[in-house]
């Protein structure tokens, strides 16, 4: 009961000093009861088929990378916990010469320990309770679901995780703390102050000519990666991720010393106010802090990366989406691969009974599902389908990607065409007849295009070859169409005219309906359909009917390959934004808090352990003023460097990682890095801020 | 004498605790009504046992505590007046400090320790390195300036705190018990070195229960339970006969109350 009180009284007591811990604590619990909660929202939102499955691979996505969180917020809890006993040395020196037993105080401590975690743990699921209700309303709103009237979700396997998890994490940290306070020895104890005031002192410069190989050795990881890029695990990727770590280290190793001989160059600066016990200041603490620095810096810098790629692939393709589903739905059929489509041994399903009877409806899409799916059973096609455009795409044997890429003044090979596949250059350019584009245009509710006699148009959705194409049809080449020569017209058609989960057309020309002769090769056929709008269990019916056809062993039906309707590519877009934003989020959010409140505590510590020689500082006549800029300057170059290197080096590794996203469709990077910086920005400066009230109030001395 | 004090203290009065209830248990009297001048350029100590209330009158002189009732004025200034952004430009204009332990700042070297006391200041820079350099060559220390604390002997310390003191020629040099921490032979260098600085022109004020360290000034004021209980002057006198007198003081000192100094 005495220890109760005790522990209790020191917990008020140093309530500042736990108030930053609290806080980190109660976020960590919040955001893991708030995550892990998601796959129970699934029975409120009530999701069934294809969003139901996405979100509980969410979920199983989620429970992986909590093991991951689980271990940095361990690791965080732990530090913190060591910390907040270093600065109390003193005090338990005290209560060990009163005669207390160290058992007695290690159980002091675990109770501490344990007061703080109950209460963080109530806190933070309360906290977490509240998140996950505002998460659910984000998931109904990606799962198109409606949230019915007041539903309230109190998911108890996600209390029952982080109960779990806090409490094995609360454990360590008794343990770890026991262990310290049983071997502490009295002595040791007591002059713990004294024990903080040796130091390595490096010579300054060779910090300096240190810095100069770290922003050497940066440089050089930067152009391996810039020049190799993402997309193969090559040498050079392992090269300049090793090189990047490496350089790093070696950059906060030789910061302050860098800072200290650089301004010492400049007397009038060095010799001017608290300047030089500043420096020297800095140049004391990054010596111990310079391994926590560097991994804080390159946490922040995988937090920043995972978070803007995470939404940047979000808003690429929540902006796609409504160029991909201008139609209720598409068919396609592939007839064959164009590369080998002339030759002998490319048998294709032209070759196949699928094909006879493709042929024997004269290639009419239409009638032949609706032939097929009344041979099947089922419903009958003009009952579901209203309208529908059917475009084919033809082999060309003249024009191949290479002839299009001689007419560009950049080569695609140069403009991100390593995302191609590598024999892309022999691939033929596809035709387009142009009443079928138009009617394809028309049926989205379109502007028809017209081109004259001698003229085409070239056509694609895809961001990777977009620019290209443009750059292609600039010079407004002519072209030799199967013997006919047809210039290009300077616009290129972006429009995407199928329904599809990813824009995937990278160029196809639009030609003039008779310059496609006879006896060229179908390579695809699609078939965008609108419903009959009277029918509200059309969308149902198409997708069973698409699914009937393309399981069915009967030959005398249409070969369908795939088969995409609108309510289904918004579903998968969601499910896969939602996926890749909550992970994106969830990650970062942690790194993020778990770097800036080491850094938090860090600084506290250095502002601890240096009260003497600010309480020195006073004495000596330096004004408030100057003590507080003192520390605010140690604080900010602590806070201010991990983040502007992390940022740099988010900033190189996208222009890499805008490649890879670019598969998804544009990257709109400054809008998304925007929204991420604003937002962990916010978090890492309510950190400083704290860390800055807390540093001058101990710099100060009034505690 | 009364207009041109460096250090004038008058009345003064420090009672701890006891809101100033005179019936009140807890209240504790440091010093009683204590008086004294200390004219520019004298180097004077005041020496008293444990508890006298040595310490505290250090303290009220040097601002960092405020006397209860009573006036110090430190170069024509009411120091219990000032505010606490004053007594931070007071502390740097007009006093110098050499503690027990040196206490120098151990991340700068002992170039920067003493710079430190003109920077914050906003001396120029170049001012800052001349003043620097030519008093680190009278106090004999231009060798060690490059060296950090923990490099340097505890004498050298002690001699680059007073070097940090006086450098801004403040009013009053205090020095609180600052041959604590020595050897002799360390302590007479260093005494050597403030009997330098008073040449120089400083005003030396030094609290200390050493009549050794005692005897290298010109007066010494002894306190005792918190009132002054005398004071003597060298007056011509050489080192050694001073010190007898010293001793024979303390001696009296401390046989008024049956115990040993």
């Amino acid at each position: 009961m005495m220890f109760c009180k005790l522990a209790w009284g020191n917990v008020r007591r140093s309530a500042r000093d736990f108030a930053l811990y609290f806080m980190t604590l109660v976020f960590g619990v919040s955001v893991f009861y708030a995550f892990n909660s998601i796959t129970d929202q699934q029975a409120v939102l009530a999701l069934e088929g294809q969003s139901g499955g996405l979100l509980e691979l969410l979920g199983m996505l989620i429970g992986g990378v909590s093991v991951f969180v689980a271990a940095i917020l361990a690791f965080l809890v732990v530090y913190a916990d060591r910390f907040l006993i270093r600065r109390r040395k003193r005090e338990f020196a005290v209560y060990l010469t009163l005669g207390m037993q160290r058992g007695q105080l290690a159980r002091l401590v675990a109770l501490e320990t344990g007061m703080i975690g109950v209460a963080s743990l109530a806190v933070g699921i309360a906290l977490g309770v509240g998140l996950s209700q505002v998460l659910m309303r984000v998931t109904a709103s990606f799962f198109g679901a409606e949230v019915p009237g007041f539903a309230f979700v109190f998911s108890e396997g996600a209390l029952a995780k982080t109960l779990a998890c806090f409490l094995v994490i609360f454990a360590v940290t008794i343990v770890s703390n026991s262990g310290v306070v049983m071997r502490a020895r009295l002595i040791d104890l007591l002059f713990a102050s004294r024990a903080s005031d040796e130091m390595k002192l490096r010579s300054i410069p060779l910090s300096f000519a240190l810095f100069v190989v770290a922003c050497v050795v940066i440089g050089v990881s930067y152009h391996l990666l810039l020049e190799n890029g993402l997309m193969s695990a090559s040498p050079q990727f392992y090269a300049a991720t090793a090189l990047v770590c490496a350089g790093t280290l070696l950059f906060f190793y030789s910061l302050s010393g860098f800072l200290l001989r650089a301004v010492q160059a400049c007397r009038p600066l060095y010799l001017r106010g608290l300047a030089m016990f500043t420096l020297r200041q800095l140049n004391a603490r990054v010596n111990s802090t310079f391994l926590s620095m560097s991994v804080i810096c390159m946490t922040l810098f995988l937090a920043l990366t995972s978070v803007c790629g995470g939404i940047g692939i979000c808003n690429a393709l929540q902006e796609n989406i409504e160029a991909t589903t201008s139609y209720d739905a598409t068919v396609t059929t592939y007839w064959g691969n164009p590369v080998n489509a002339g030759e002998d041994d490319g048998v294709t399903v032209l070759d196949s009974p699928y094909g006879a009877y493709a042929r024997e409806v004269d290639f009419d899409m239409a009638r032949g599902l609706a032939e097929s799916g009344a041979l099947l059973g089922q419903p009958a096609w003009d009952a579901i389908v209203q309208r529908s455009a059917q475009v084919d795409y033809w082999v060309s044997t003249t024009l191949t990607y290479a002839t299009l890429d001689e007419h560009a003044d950049l080569s695609l090979t140069e403009q991100g065409g390593d995302l191609m596949s590598p024999d892309w250059q022999a691939s033929p350019v596809p035709y387009v007849r142009l009443s079928q584009y138009n009617a394809a245009l028309e049926l989205a509710g379109r502007e028809p295009i017209s081109l004259g006699p001698d003229e085409c148009a070239l056509a694609g959705d895809s961001d990777i070859t977009l620019s290209w194409l443009r750059d292609v049809a600039d010079s407004q080449p002519i072209l030799d169409v199967e013997g006919i020569q047809l210039r290009v017209v300077e616009a290129v058609q972006d429009a995407c005219v199928e329904t599809s989960s990813i824009p995937l057309q990278a160029g196809a020309l639009i030609v003039p309906d008779d310059a496609v002769p006879e006896g060229l090769v179908l390579y695809r056929t699609i078939l965008d359909v609108d419903y009959v709008d009277g029918n509200p269990d059309a969308e149902a019916q198409f997708a069973a009917l698409c699914d009937a056809v393309n399981d069915t062993a009967e030959e005398r039906t249409w070969p369908v390959t795939t088969s995409l309707t609108r309510q289904q590519v918004w579903d998968q877009n969601m499910g896969l934004t939602a996926i890749v934003g909550y992970l994106a989020v969830y990650i970062g959010f942690i790194l993020v808090v778990a770097s800036a409140a080491i850094l938090a505590i860090q600084q506290l510590s250095g502002a601890s352990d240096n009260a003497g020689r600010y309480a020195l500082l006073a004495k000596l006549g330096a004004s408030r003023k100057q003590v507080t800029a003192s520390v605010l300057v140690q604080v900010a170059v602590c806070f201010a460097f991990p983040l502007a290197l992390a940022l740099v080096h988010t900033v190189c590794a996208f222009q890499v990682v805008a490649d890879v996203v670019s598969a998804f469709g544009h990257l709109d990077i400054t809008a998304a890095a925007g929204m991420t910086a604003a937002a962990f920005l916010g978090l890492y400066g309510l950190y400083f801020a704290l860390t800055c009230v807390g540093s001058v109030g101990l710099a100060r001395g009034d505690r | 004498m009364a207009t041109q004090c460096a250090l004038d203290v008058r009345n003064v009065t420090k009672v701890y605790g006891g809101r100033g209830k005179r019936t009140d248990v807890a209240r504790t009297i440091a010093l009683e009504n204590v008086s004294m001048q200390v004219a520019p350029g004298e180097f004077v100590a005041i020496m008293g046992p444990s508890g006298s209330g040595k310490s505290t009158l250090l303290n009220c002189i040097s601002t960092i505590d405020v006397p209860t009732s009573g006036q110090i004025v430190i170069g024509g200034r009411n120091v219990e007046r000032l505010s606490r952004r004053e007594v931070a430009r007071f502390r740097r204009d007009e006093l110098g400090f050499v503690f027990q332990d040196a206490n120098l700042l151990d991340t700068l070297t002992a170039y920067e320790n003493i710079a430190l006391a003109l920077t914050i200041k906003h001396v120029p820079a170049r001012e800052v390195d001349v003043r620097v350099r030519e008093l680190a060559r009278t106090l004999g220390i231009s060798d060690v300036l490059e060296k950090y604390p923990h490099q340097l002997s505890g004498g050298q310390r002690q001699r680059v705190a007073a070097a940090r003191a006086t450098v801004g020629d403040p009013t009053l040099v205090l020095a609180d018990e600052p041959t604590g921490a020595l050897d002799s032979k360390s302590a007479k260098t260093l005494l050597e070195t403030f009997s330098l600085l008073n040449q120089r022109g400083s005003t030396i004020v030094m609290v200390t229960h050493d009549s050794f360290t005692a005897s290298c000034t010109e007066r010494v004021v002894f306190i005792k339970d918190g009132h002054l209980w005398g004071h003597l002057e060298r007056g011509g006198k050489d080192r050694k006969a001073f010190f007898a007198d010293i001793v024979s003081v303390t001696t009296k000192l401390g046989g008024d109350q049956d115990d040993v100094l």
